[in-house]
C-alpha cells in the first residue's frame, strides 16, 4: 500500500449542454483549488474537449457548475490525465 | 378546544372561542368591547361616541364583492325578556359619510319566536325578510349563524343566512335605487349594535361575535352560490386588489383563483393565517403584498430556469436562473 501525490494534467469530458461549464479542481476539504478555464458547451458536439490543468494533491475532486440563466450541462464521461509525482511507503509497511 | 371551522360548522358547536384573536387583527378588532364577545351601549372612537359596540371595516373593495360573516350566537336575553333588537349590521360604507346615495344596510334580528329577520335598507325604505319561527332555538344554547352577501352587480344582492349549517333564509334583493354598492368606493364592515335606549336592558346579552369573516372580490357572474368553510383554519383577506383564497377547492368556478383542480395559487393577501384547533399557527403571511417570493414549485420538463412571481400581488412573472447548479465528484486518488 502506498500513498501518492498526483499531478492532474488535464481533464477530458464527454459533454453536452449550453453556456459555459465552470470547473474547479480542489484538494481534500478544498484547502487547495484551481479554477480551470471553462468549456463552451453545445447541445450537439463531435468532440470531447480537453482542458489543461496543473494541480497537485494527494486527493482531488472536480466540481462543475453553471452560473447563468438557461445554462445546463450533461456529462457522460470524465477522463483525468494524471501522473504520480511523489510516492510514500509508510515505514512499518516496509518491515 | 373546538375548532371553529367546517367540523364545528356542521355541528353548530360554537361554544368556545378557538380562534386566537391575533388572527383577526386586520379584520376584526379581536377584542372590541368587552372582549369582543358582547356588546355594550356605546363605543367611543376618536372622541366620538356612537351606538356601535364594535365596528370594523373589513376591506375597501375594488369591485363587486361578497361578504360572509360567521357569528357566535350565544345567550340572547335581557332584563326585560326577549326583544326584537338588531344584533348585527352588515353595511357597506361609502367612505364614512353614510351617504344614502350609494349604500345599503343589512340588519339581522332575532325575533322572540326564534325567527330571523333580515332587513335590507337601501336608499328608500327597509325591506323585511323573515324566516320561519324557531330557526333560532330560544333555549339559550349556542348556535352558529353565517350570513353571506354577494353582489352580482351594483344593485343585485344575493343573501343567504345559514343557521347550524342549514339555510334558513335566502333570496335575491334588487335595490330600488340606482345603486347599492359602488365599486372602488365602498368598504365593507359589520357592527354589533343595539337600540339606543334603555341601555340597561341590553347589557346582559351574550351578544354576537364574529368568528370568521370573508371578503372576496369575484368577477361578475362568478360568485359562488354559497360560501363554504375552509378545510383548515382561518383565511382572511383584507387586500383590496385581488382575490385571495386558500384552499381553492371550494371555489373552482372562479378562474382567477384556481385555474385547474389541484393547482392552487396563493395570491396576495395582507393577512392569511392557518391554525390548528390547539391554536398552533401552521402558516402565516402578514403584510406580504409587494414582497418577492418563490411560492410553490411547478416542475416543467425541459425548463432550465425558475419562474417567480414578480410580486405576490400580480400575475407578472420573472425568469431567473436556478441558483448555481453544480455537481462534484467524489475524491479521486485513493490508495492502490
Amino acid at each position: 500500500m502506498a500513498e501518492s501525490v498526483l499531478h492532474v494534467g488535464a481533464v477530458t469530458m464527454r459533454l453536452n449542454g449550453a453556456g459555459n461549464l465552470d470547473m474547479v479542481v480542489s484538494s481534500l476539504d478544498d484547502q487547495k483549488s484551481e479554477v480551470l478555464r471553462s468549456f463552451v458547451m453545445n447541445a450537439l458536439t463531435a468532440i470531447e474537449p480537453t482542458r489543461l490543468s496543473n494541480f497537485k494533491s494527494q486527493r482531488f475532486s472536480l466540481e462543475i457548475s453553471t452560473d447563468e440563466i438557461d445554462e445546463y450541462f450533461m456529462v457522460n464521461r470524465v477522463v483525468f490525465w494524471i501522473r504520480e509525482i511523489y510516492k510514500s511507503l509508510p515505514s512499518r509497511l516496509n518491515a | 378546544m373546538a375548532i371553529v371551522f367546517s367540523e364545528d360548522w356542521a355541528t353548530g358547536d360554537f361554544s368556545q372561542w378557538s380562534v386566537n384573536p391575533i388572527a383577526f387583527n386586520n379584520v376584526i378588532s379581536g377584542v372590541g368591547c368587552n372582549g369582543g364577545k358582547a356588546f355594550t351601549c356605546s363605543f367611543t372612537n376618536g372622541g366620538v361616541t356612537t351606538t356601535y359596540a364594535y365596528k370594523q371595516l373589513v376591506a375597501h373593495t375594488a369591485g363587486y364583492t361578497s361578504l360572509a360573516v360567521r357569528l357566535q350566537y350565544a345567550i340572547f336575553s335581557s332584563t326585560s325578556g326577549w326583544i326584537d333588537s338588531p344584533i348585527l349590521y352588515l353595511n357597506n360604507w361609502y367612505g364614512e359619510n353614510h351617504s344614502l346615495s350609494a349604500q345599503f344596510f343589512a340588519s339581522l334580528f332575532v325575533l322572540e319566536n326564534g325567527a330571523l329577520r333580515f332587513i335590507i335598507t337601501d336608499n328608500s325604505s327597509p325591506n323585511n325578510f323573515t324566516s320561519a319561527a324557531n330557526v333560532i332555538p330560544t333555549n339559550g344554547l349556542v348556535h352558529g349563524i353565517q350570513v353571506s352577501l354577494a353582489f352580482t352587480d351594483h344593485a343585485t344582492l344575493v343573501y343567504n343566512i345559514v343557521v347550524d349549517n342549514v339555510s334558513v333564509l335566502s333570496g335575491t334583493f334588487t335595490c330600488s335605487t340606482i345603486v347599492c354598492i359602488i365599486p372602488n368606493r365602498t368598504s365593507w364592515g359589520y357592527s354589533a349594535s343595539q337600540n339606543p335606549s334603555p341601555c340597561g336592558d341590553y347589557v346582559q346579552f351574550g351578544g354576537v361575535s364574529a368568528i370568521e369573516v370573508w371578503v372576496q372580490k369575484f368577477p361578475t357572474g362568478a360568485v359562488p352560490n354559497q360560501l363554504i368553510s375552509s378545510n383548515l383554519g382561518v383565511v382572511v383577506d383584507t387586500d383590496n386588489s385581488i382575490i385571495s383564497y386558500l384552499p381553492c377547492n371550494g371555489y373552482g368556478t372562479n378562474a382567477n383563483v384556481c385555474t385547474n383542480p389541484g393547482s392552487c395559487n396563493i395570491r396576495t393577501s395582507n393577512f392569511v393565517q392557518i391554525e390548528t384547533d390547539d391554536g398552533d399557527i401552521l402558516a402565516s403571511l402578514g403584510a406580504c403584498s409587494g414582497s418577492i417570493g418563490s411560492g410553490i414549485y411547478t416542475l416543467v420538463p425541459d425548463k432550465k430556469h425558475d419562474t417567480l412571481y414578480s410580486t405576490l400581488g400580480s400575475d407578472d412573472t420573472e425568469d431567473v436562473k436556478i441558483p448555481r447548479p453544480s455537481a462534484k465528484l467524489a475524491y479521486l486518488g485513493d490508495e492502490e
